[in-house]
C-alpha cells in the first residue's frame, strides 16, 4: 500500500517547523530590549535603548522646572533638578524594568520596560 | 525512499513548506501579542501613575485610563482645580453644592469608613491640612494656637449629604487626599473589565491595583529605604493594595518628625506606633482610606475595622517590627531582615 506520506516528508516537515521557529523567535525578543522612555508633560520626549548606550551622555529636556537626565549603558537618571525636594534625583540611577523615577513639578517622568527579568524581584511596589 | 524531483512531488512539498512555516510564524506572532507588555507612566492628581498592560492594545487603554483620571481630578476629586466638586463644595460650604453621581457615590463611602473607624479616616480635615501644608516645602508646623483654632472645623459627621446636595457646617472643607488614589484604582479597573484586558498592574501614587489572574509579586516599601527599596513582598492577584507611610510627606523640626497623616482628634501627624500600614482588599477606595485609617488607629484597634471590610493588612512598627493580619501571614515574605515579625498586638 502506497503512504501518502513517505518518511522523508516528515523529516523535511520538522526541518521546516526548526527553520521557521529559528527564524521568527528572534524577532520576538525585541520587546526584550532593556528600553527607557523619558515623557514630559506627557508626550513622549526620547526612547533610548540602554544597552546601546557607548559613551555617557546627558540630556537636558525642555521642562520646566529645568532637569539633567544623565544616559549610561544599562543606566539612566535624573542628575540634577530645579525643583523643591528633588525626590527624582534620590531615585538614582535606574537599571530594571518597571522603575520609575519623576520630576512632578516638571513633569518629567522616566520609565524602564524590557530587560532581562530576574526572578524574585517584586514586579511593582506599594508606597 | 528519497524525494523525488518529479513533478507530482515538488508542489506539494512546497506546500507543505509553506503552510509549515505559515503556521509557525502566525502561531508565534499570535502568542507574542498575548504576551505582548506596554508600559507608561505620567504624572495624575500629583502622583506618579504607572501602567503595565498585557495583550493587545495596550497603549489605547493607558490613553483611556489617564484620561478618565485626569477627568476625576479636574470634575470630582480636587480642592484647588476650581470647577470640580470638591472645590465647589468646600466654596458653598453651608450653603451646599450639588455634584455628580459618582462624587456622592464617593462621599458615601467615605463617610461609612470615617463613621466605622470612630474618625480615624476624616475627610473634612481640609482645614488642618491646608495649615500644614506639606507640599510647600515649608519646614515648620504650626503654632498650637492655629491648629487649635481649626480643630472645630474638624468632623465628618457634620457633613450633610442629601441626594446629590453637600452641604458642610461652618468653616469646614472637604480633602479626599486620602482616597484620592484608591478611586483612581477602581477607575482603572472598571476600564480594564470594560475592554477584556488580559492582566495589567497599575500603580497610582503607590496604590496599586493588581488586575488579572496570575500572581503578582508586590514590593512593600521599606520606610528607612529610598524610593525602590522594599522590606517584604507579597504574592497577590486581583487585589488594590494602598500603603500610608510616614516617609512619604514630612520634614523634620527640633528633631521630631512631622509627617502628613493627621490625626483628626488633635490636628497633629497621628503617633499610634505604626511607621507605615498596607491594606489588600477588593476596593481600590477602601484599601486607601483604611490604610489611613489604620495608620491612625494602631494595630489593636485597626483589626476589627479590617475584619468589616474583609481586608488585610500589614504593619510595619517605630521598632521595626512586623505585624500581618493572619489573611497574608503565609504570604508576607520578609527580605529586609532588619524587620521582624511579631504578632503582638500592642508592638510599638
Amino acid at each position: 500500500m502506497k503512504k501518502l506520506f513517505k518518511k522523508a516528508d516528515f523529516i523535511l516537515i520538522i526541518v521546516c517547523c526548526l527553520l521557521a521557529f529559528a527564524f521568527f523567535l528572534p524577532r520576538l525578543d525585541r520587546g526584550k530590549e532593556l528600553r527607557a522612555v523619558i515623557t514630559c508633560g506627557g508626550k513622549e520626549y526620547r526612547t533610548i535603548e540602554l544597552n546601546k548606550v557607548e559613551a555617557a551622555y546627558t540630556l537636558e529636556p525642555e521642562c520646566s522646572p529645568a532637569v539633567v537626565i544623565r544616559v549610561e549603558k544599562g543606566a539612566i537618571g535624573f542628575v540634577q533638578a530645579d525643583c523643591p525636594n528633588k525626590l527624582c534625583v534620590k531615585s538614582g540611577m535606574l537599571t530594571r524594568s518597571g522603575q520609575t523615577a519623576v520630576c512632578l513639578p516638571a513633569k518629567t517622568v522616566i520609565t524602564i520596560s524590557g530587560g532581562q527579568k530576574q526572578a524574585d524581584e517584586p514586579a511593582v511596589i506599594t508606597y | 525512499m528519497a524525494v523525488r524531483f518529479k513533478n507530482n512531488r515538488v508542489l506539494p512539498i512546497i506546500a507543505v513548506i509553506v503552510c509549515v512555516v505559515a503556521v509557525t510564524a502566525f502561531t508565534l506572532y499570535d502568542a507574542s501579542v498575548h504576551t505582548r507588555e506596554y508600559n507608561r507612566s505620567d504624572v495624575v492628581m500629583g502622583s506618579v501613575v504607572s501602567l503595565r498592560l498585557h495583550g493587545p492594545g495596550g497603549e489605547r487603554y493607558a490613553d483611556q485610563i489617564l484620561e478618565r483620571l485626569k477627568y476625576i481630578e479636574e470634575a470630582n476629586l480636587s480642592r484647588s482645580l476650581a470647577g470640580a466638586d470638591i472645590y465647589r463644595v468646600n466654596l458653598s460650604g453651608e450653603e451646599g453644592s450639588i455634584v455628580s453621581g459618582n462624587t456622592v457615590k464617593w462621599l458615601e463611602r467615605a463617610l461609612k469608613i470615617c463613621k466605622d473607624s470612630d474618625g480615624a479616616l476624616d475627610i473634612t480635615l481640609g482645614r488642618l491640612t491646608e495649615l500644614w501644608d506639606f507640599d510647600s516645602g515649608q519646614n515648620l508646623p504650626p503654632e498650637p494656637e492655629e491648629i487649635e483654632s481649626r480643630l472645630p472645623f474638624v468632623g465628618w459627621e457634620k457633613v450633610n449629604l442629601k441626594g446629590n446636595t453637600v452641604t458642610l457646617s461652618k468653616g469646614q472643607a472637604l480633602d479626599m487626599g486620602a482616597l484620592g488614589k484608591g478611586i483612581a484604582c477602581d477607575e482603572a479597573a472598571d476600564i480594564l473589565k470594560k475592554y477584556n484586558v488580559k492582566s495589567a498592574i497599575i500603580s497610582v501614587g503607590g496604590s496599586v491595583l493588581l488586575f488579572g489572574k496570575e500572581n503578582v509579586r508586590v514590593g512593600i516599601r521599606d520606610p528607612k529605604g529610598s524610593v525602590s527599596d522594599y522590606m517584604g513582598t507579597l504574592k497577590l492577584n486581583n487585589k488594590f493594595i494602598s500603603t500610608s507611610g510616614n516617609y512619604e510627606k514630612n520634614f523634620t523640626f527640633d528633631n521630631v518628625l512631622y509627617h502628613h497623616l493627621l490625626d483628626a482628634k488633635t490636628g497633629y501627624p497621628a503617633r499610634s506606633g505604626p511607621v507605615s500600614v498596607t491594606v489588600v482588599c477588593d476596593s481600590g477606595l477602601d484599601s486607601d482610606a483604611l490604610s489611613t485609617a489604620c495608620f491612625v488607629l494602631g494595630i489593636e484597634k485597626s483589626l476589627p475595622l479590617l475584619e468589616k471590610y474583609n481586608a488585610q493588612a500589614v504593619f510595619i512598627t517605630e521598632g521595626d517590627k512586623v505585624f500581618v493580619t493572619e489573611g497574608l501571614s503565609d504570604n508576607l515574605k520578609i527580605t529586609n531582615e532588619a524587620y521582624v515579625l511579631t504578632s503582638d498586638i500592642k508592638a510599638q
